[in-house]
């Protein structure tokens, strides 16, 4: 493709050296762009944009959670007090927490299979712990 | 700025870039065609390995098209050739860290920056930094390829890139002043170095 490179108006400013030395470069045989080129440089660009859109991504995600830290810290010093005082809790406000706590239900539902073996367990313990040893040692219950 | 449409379609520069935005895909075609011989000639006077220019030409272009916005204000040549001029620093620096390289000079002239000579040592210049060239051409390639780094960078910027020596300036991040220098002095050790190269060369311009 014949093209014009003149851009800056080098022809015009150059000196003839200059001029010359130019075009005798201009004159050496230059490898052909191998097939696929555009292709290629298209592939790279997108994976840059992509690389640049993780990094904006995690930059966000990075000041955001150092946002709600400092809102947590806040928050924790709002609560405290300004002198560092201990957080205060109500017998009300626990059972309130206990109530809302989102796992809680989970917890139960997770835990439910293995209630009967939990009992007992604990009725083996409380057994085991009833037992007087140095009365008599064959004495042993049967559980 | 106008006068770099192609004589193909009568598009500037701009318009190709905005018509690629656009979703035309030939038009990026043109403007790497366009651009070929200035760009690949400037990467590989410095890495004088085909396969490295070609990675970088690749590389230069994928810089660009990555910050598609960059590119508001004609001409694209100073923005291309200081992608490609940042990717070879890059290089450099990273040869120089791994002791690969020498410490690089200003280029100023003010020091011997190509081991004292002063004249740059062609026949010293191995033949795979020459890039494929023809008799004149090939003799001044391999000159430029001795000479000092910065000056280097300046001659062929302005050489293969046609570059205003304010671009170049810009784009080496130095005073009008330097580059001039730089230019001058480059050009001094080439006429030295191809006496009578020089004198052919008279005959024909």
């Amino acid at each position: 493709m014949k093209t014009t490179m003149d851009a800056n108006g080098f022809e015009a400013a150059a000196t003839a050296e200059e001029r010359a030395l130019a075009r005798a470069l201009e004159a050496c045989p230059m490898p052909p762009m191998p097939a696929g080129t555009v292709e290629g440089i298209e592939r790279r660009a997108r994976a840059l944009r992509a690389a640049s859109r993780a990094r904006a991504l995690r930059a966000l995600w990075m000041s955001a959670a150092a946002a709600a830290a400092a809102v947590a810290l806040w928050f924790g010093t709002w609560r405290t007090g300004p002198e560092g005082a201990a957080p205060v809790a109500s017998a009300e406000s626990v059972e309130s927490a206990e109530a809302e706590d989102p796992f809680a239900e989970a917890e139960a539902e997770w835990l439910s299979p293995y209630d009967a073996e939990f009992e007992e367990l604990e009725t083996t313990l409380l057994a085991f712990e009833a037992l007087d040893f140095d009365s008599d040692a064959t004495a042993f219950p049967s559980l | 700025m106008d006068t770099e449409r192609t004589e193909e379609n009568g598009r500037s520069d701009l318009d190709e870039w905005r018509a690629y935005g656009k979703g035309e895909a030939g038009a990026l075609a043109r403007l790497v065609e366009k651009y070929r011989r200035p760009l690949f000639g400037f990467l590989s006077r410095f890495t004088g390995d085909a396969g490295q220019a070609e990675e970088w030409f690749q590389e230069t272009w994928a810089r660009a098209l990555a910050r598609p916005g960059a590119f508001t204000k004609p001409p694209l040549a100073p923005w291309l050739f200081r992608i490609a001029h940042n990717l070879a620093m890059d290089h450099f620096r990273r040869l120089r860290r791994e002791g690969a390289l020498p410490g690089a000079g200003t280029g100023d002239g003010g020091e011997r920056e190509d081991g004292g000579e002063g004249v740059p040592d062609v026949a010293a210049v191995s033949p795979d930094r020459v890039v494929a060239t023809r008799e004149l051409g090939e003799r001044i390639g391999a000159a430029v390829a001795a000479l000092p780094e910065a000056q280097r960078m300046t001659f062929s910027l302005r050489m293969d890139g046609r570059l205003a020596f304010r671009e170049i300036a810009e784009i080496q991040g130095c005073p009008l002043g330097t580059v001039l220098a730089r230019m001058r002095y480059a050009l001094a050790k080439l006429r030295a170095a191809l006496a009578e190269d020089y004198e052919e060369w008279k005959e024909i311009r």
